[in-house]
This record gives C-alpha cells, structure tokens and sequence, in this order.
C-alpha cells in the first residue's frame, strides 16, 4: 500500500474532530474522500500533511511510519499536500510560484524542473511571469497542481481543488486531474463536485463527524454515498449534481 | 518649482529614505510574526551607538562605521531572534507575548545604553557640513550620503527579494504564511534572515539620524513609532507599502514644520495616522484579506 492511515484522531482543543479514520490508497489510485461540511475532512488532510499534531494513529508510506513528519520531508518522500482556498503566493509569478518548491536545488537544475512541468501545464508557461494573485481562481489551481507536480510527488493530497470555481474551470481542473491520475500519481481527493469525483476516483470513502461511515469501489461511490444520508443533509447546489442520481 | 517646494521635497526625501530602512524590518515582522517588534527600536538604537563608537572611538571612517553600525545592529537582531522570538513561536505564544518580550528588550537595551553612555543628547557630526546648493534648495554633503546610500540599500533590497532564494522564500511567507507551511516553507528560517537584514538597516538608519540630528536613549523607542506609523499609512502586505508610508510620513513631518510650530510634529503626524485608521485601516498599498 502507498499510503495507509490507521486509526487516526486529531483534536482542536480537546474537541475530536477525526476520530479513529483508517483509509489507504495504492500507488497509481485515485481515492475520493466526500462528506459534509465539518466532517473533519480537511483536517484529516492537514493531520496527514504533517500541518497538525494527531492524537493517536499512524500515517505509514510504503509501509514505513510517517506520521508528523513536516511538509518538506513528506515532500522528499513524494506526498505534496494542496490546501484548500489558499492557492498560491499572489507577489509572486507563477514561474516563482513553482520554482519555491525547489528551494534547496541549484537555479540551473530549478529550470529543468519547472519547464518539465510547463510542459505538462503548457498555458502556464506564457503566464509564467505574471504575478499569480492576477490570475482568475481557475487558473490559480492550476498553478496549485503544477506547484505541487514540481516535486515529482508519488502522491497527492488534495483540499476541495474546484471549490468556489466556474462550471468551465472545474471540468478543466478535473481533465488536468485525469491527465495526473494516467501518469501513475496516487490521488487523496476531498472533493464536494461529487459527480465529477466519482468519474475520476477509483474509489471513495465517506465521512461524517470524523468517522469513515462508507468504503465503496467507484461503480458503488453514489450509492454508498446516498445511503449515507448526504444527500438529503447537504444544502444548497451541490444538492443538484446528487439529485441527478437519486 | 519654487526653492521652497525642492527644499520642502528634498527634505522629505532625506527623511523620508532613513525612515524607510528602518519601517521595512517592522513591517516585514509584522506581517511575517504578526506581532509589533519594539525591540526594533533596541537594534536601532545599538546601530546608532555602535556607529558613534566606531566614529569617535575607533576613529573610523564614515563607510567603516556603517558596517559597523549594521554588523551591531544585525548580531543583536540574531541574539533577539534565536533567544527570545524564535522559541516563543516554537511555543506558540499568543502575539501579546510577543510584544511584551519586545518591550521589555527595547527597555533593557535603552537603560544598557544610558548606562553606557548617559542620557543625553549626543551630536555624531558636530559643527556645519559642507553643503552645496540644488535648484535652490540647501543639501549638505552628510545629507547627500545618507540619500546615496539609503536608496542604495533600498535597490538592493530590491534585488535581493526577487533574485535570491531566501528573498523569494520572505515574499511567499510574506503574502500567505499558511500555504508557506503547507508547502514546507520554514516560517522560522525566513524569519531568522527578516530579523538579520532589518535589523542590519534598522542600524544603518540609527547611524544616518546621529549624524543628520542627534541621538539618545530614548530615540530607539521613537524610531519604533515612526516605523509603525510608516507601516500602517503604507500598509504592511507588500515591500513598497512601508516604504512609500515612510516617504509620505517625511512629507507630511517636514510639511508639518513649515505651517505649524516644530513641537506639533508628533500631533499632526498622530492625526493623520488616525485618519488613515477610518479612511483606509489597510494602508495605501495593503490588501483585504
Ligand atoms: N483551527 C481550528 N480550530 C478549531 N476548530 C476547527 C479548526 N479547524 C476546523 N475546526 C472544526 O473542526 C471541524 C471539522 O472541520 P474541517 O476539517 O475543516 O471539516 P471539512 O473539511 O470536512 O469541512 C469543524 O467543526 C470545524 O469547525
Ligand atoms: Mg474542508
């Protein structure tokens, strides 16, 4: 297993928010976490992130412990974590966006790293001196993703990457996505666009109150997540890409 | 323009460039630390007596004693880091704690100081400087070095936030300090060189006010005021915001003293900060977040 997260808690002043979650993804998968606002899936991601200390638990990597360990280290091991909201450094040009991963290389090899990812984010490279704060939200994510490719990660965790985006972005966010996934890079995806992550995933999880409440293969992701009962707990427009499947 | 506007100009600019060396370090830690460094008074302070040393103890030239004035004030900007700073963010010590701590280093170090060398007023360049005339304005030849060599320090600083690696590490921390952890920025290691370099001009700025006026105790703690008020008129998000702020804060001093008697200074400058306060609490360059 690439990743393995077993029983982990993470409390924010005593009050438990994750509550004893095991989940694992493969190399090479796509695996979507859903859930309702506050279900404790961001923190869940930050905990597994190396952002927040956790109560109990292990974060293992190939089967070696890596639980706590900062970002910079996770980044060497290839776990590069995408936060939600907050895409990218706004002074800063998306060429520098990118190349601040690489801190500890030499300018030269930065170069090599970065164009390599322009190749993949070809629309990047003629923004690429452009301050990323200018940037529509659509194209700050994928600045978001390119920063996190920079480092060759073996997997992504990812924060609610189309939250607050257009139609049009969110579909081009998800083929840039898809286009990860194809390249063998193993996927943590919290995602509320829950049609469009069941098509990417090839599996799910669902969380509610800090707890895994469903485990399903993509062809089951809706109906397990249905028979969670989200559907009828979430408000507002997410509810129309569920009600499609009800 | 009249000499009186190139004078009025010229002035602001002198004033203007010294406050800026030291309102960047302030903004830089309070943006990065979230908390106002009084202890950047301290470092100023030790800049300004450190250069009086080298100048009329040491006999050093001018270019000597402003590397020692820099050489000073960066040390004790490390020690303030690395003893105190550093390990209350390593403890997560609410902002209060911060300032607190950065108070008392400003008190301790302004009473070593006056132990050192009393309270009163000391004259770095006593006697009149050479000066030449402007387009009619008077600029003596001390106040063309500390303009040369602010605006100098100033380009620099410049060059170094967008050419080097720690430069482009301060923006990122600079413009959003969660997604810098996140992606494995050290928030402490960028803070260690913000505490270096700004308090490295921080002292340079304390040497130029010796010389162009005079220096006591006490000027470590308005150093500290004028920062803050640069800070918060120019906004502390970006680069230029304090040192435009600082720019504006020499207009407005210098205007200031042409309309209303020298002791309003202080008043007219505290109004206006109040005013930015209702018209624009961001600054003219900050952003809301
Ligand atoms: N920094 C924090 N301090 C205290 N409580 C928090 C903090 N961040 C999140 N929470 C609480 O933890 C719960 C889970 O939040 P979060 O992990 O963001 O959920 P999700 O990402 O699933 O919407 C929520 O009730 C939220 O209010
Ligand atoms: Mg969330």
């Amino acid at each position: 297993m690439l990743l393995t997260v077993e029983d982990l808690a993470v409390s924010y002043n005593g009050a438990g928010v994750v509550r004893g979650v095991t989940l694992h993804t493969a190399a090479s998968e796509c695996v979507a976490v859903f859930g309702p606002n506050g279900a404790g899936k961001s923190t869940l991601l930050k905990a597994v992130a190396g952002l927040l200390r956790s109560d109990r638990g292990e974060v293992l990597l190939d089967g070696e412990r890596i639980t706590g360990l900062d970002p910079a280290t996770l980044g060497k091991y290839g776990i590069v974590y995408v936060p939600q909201g907050r895409r990218v450094f706004p002074s800063l040009t998306v060429y520098e966006n990118l190349e601040i991963m690489l801190y500890r290389l030499g300018s030269r090899e930065r170069r090599a790293a970065v164009e390599s990812v322009f190749a993949d984010f070809p629309a990047l490279r003629d923004r690429s001196g452009v301050a990323a704060g200018r940037l529509s939200s659509g194209e700050q994510q994928i600045v978001a993703l390119a920063r996190a490719m920079v480092l060759k990660p073996k997997l992504l965790l990812l924060d609610e990457p189309t939250h607050g985006l257009s139609a049009a972005w969110v579909e081009r966010v998800f083929v840039s996505l898809k286009a990860l996934c194809g390249r063998g890079v193993a996927i943590v995806l919290v995602e509320q666009a829950v049609e469009k992550a069941v098509e990417l995933a090839d599996r799910g999880y669902v969380m509610r109150l800090g707890r895994i409440v469903r485990e399903a293969e993509a062809a089951n992701l809706v109906q397990a997540y249905r028979e969670s009962g989200l559907a009828w707990t979430i408000k507002g427009e997410r509810n129309y890409e569920l009600s499609q499947f009800a | 323009m009249t000499s009186f506007t190139v004078q009025l100009l010229m002035n602001s600019m002198i004033t203007g460039s010294v406050y800026a060396l030291v309102a960047i370090g302030f903004a830089l830690t309070y943006n990065i630390g979230g908390f106002f460094n009084m202890a950047h008074g301290a470092v100023f302070l030790l800049g300004a007596y450190g250069g009086y040393v080298a100048l009329h103890v040491l006999q050093f030239g001018l270019p000597l004693a402003v590397l020692v004035s820099a050489a000073a004030a960066g040390l004790a900007g490390i020690v303030a880091h690395s003893a105190v700073f550093r390990r209350l963010a390593l403890s997560e010590a609410p902002s209060t704690v911060f300032f607190i701590s950065s108070l008392g280093i400003l008190i301790a170090v302004e009473g070593t100081v006056a132990t050192g060398f009393g309270y009163e007023t000391i004259v770095f360049m006593p006697g009149p400087s050479p000066s030449s005339t402007f387009f009619g304005a008077r600029v003596t030849d001390i106040q063309v070095y500390i303009l040369a060599l602010s605006f100098a320090l100033l380009l620099a600083l410049v060059v170094f936030f967008h050419m080097t690696n720690i430069g482009k590490q301060i923006r990122a921390v600079a413009d959003d300090r969660e997604l810098a952890k996140a992606v494995g920025i050290s928030v402490n290691g960028v803070m260690f060189w913000v505490f270096v370099l700004g308090s490295m001009l921080a002292g340079v700025a304390g040497l130029f006010v010796g010389m162009e006026h005079t220096i006591r105790p006490g000027s470590g703690m308005v150093a500290v005021l004028w920062a803050m008020v640069a800070s918060i008129m120019g906004g502390v998000g970006s680069f230029i915001g304090p040192v435009v702020g600082a720019f504006l804060l020499g207009f407005i001093e210098n205007l200031a003293v042409t309309v209303f008697p020298s002791e309003w200074k202080a008043t007219v400058v505290f109004s206006i900060l109040i005013l930015f306060f209702f018209l624009r609490p961001v600054g003219l360059f900050g952003v809301r977040r």
